[in-house]
């Protein structure tokens, strides 16, 4: 590990953090994330590139935390089951959409 | 935006990136416990968001560090969705379904947990 790809991860870290912050809506933010992973898994970049992106920004852009505090506003009002389905939609709908760039990277090689 | 606020989320970040990168660090490091970092961070964050909710902390500049800063770069969801669709692609359908509700499981657990802790 050397400075500059350290200093690179925490510029792209703290870029992906004050984009989720000025967009401010968890569902978009998930799906968009879900794309761009897809998008770079397939492509062949080297490895320390390859780090940058995926745990610098796509990492940093999408949250678990944010999820979780989407689900919360459910349990508060005690829609169990519209808590149920809501995770399982929004699980299944962001690998529908990362395979989508999976195979849109692939294709444009 | 003022300039407080930014230092503030700089500042949650970066503490959030160094965590999880120290955690991934370990798991490839020692193979004889080896285990599932993903799976580990986000339980984490999840049981911090649960203390933090029933805490009911109304404070703007902590809000920013710790909910925005912190928890927002320390879990990852699109990792998560990742090894889901990893297992997919090598035909583990029973793997993939004992993983699924493992997240489910796990994350609601810690949560409520950190919940409860608070309001004793």
């Amino acid at each position: 590990m050397n400075k500059k790809y350290l200093l690179s991860l925490l510029l792209t870290a703290y870029f992906a953090t004050f984009l989720r912050f000025y967009l401010n809506n968890n569902f978009v933010i998930s799906i968009i994330g879900s794309f761009l992973y897809g998008f770079v898994i397939s492509r062949t970049i080297s490895k320390s590139k390859r780090e940058i992106l995926l745990t610098g920004f796509c990492s940093c852009f999408t949250s678990f935390s944010g999820f979780i505090h989407f689900l919360y506003q459910f349990i508060i009002q005690g829609y169990y089951l519209k808590l149920f389905l809501y995770f399982n939609v929004i699980v299944i709908l962001n690998l529908i959409i990362m395979y989508i760039g999976f195979q849109l990277s692939r294709k444009l090689t | 935006m003022k300039l407080d606020d930014i230092i503030y989320i700089l500042a949650g970040s970066t503490f959030g990136l160094i965590v999880r990168i120290f955690v991934k660090h370990i798991s490839l490091r020692k193979k004889v416990f080896s285990f599932n970092n993903i799976l580990i961070v986000n339980v984490l964050s999840s049981l911090f968001l649960g203390i933090f909710v029933g805490l009911n902390i109304t404070n703007k500049n902590l809000v920013l560090f710790f909910s925005v800063g912190f928890l927002g770069c320390l879990s990852t969801f699109s990792s998560f969705i990742y090894q889901l669709f990893n297992l997919i692609q090598e035909r583990k359908y029973l793997r993939f379904v004992l993983y699924y509700a493992e997240v489910l499981v796990l994350a609601f657990l810690f949560f409520c947990f950190g919940y409860f802790i608070t309001s004793i």
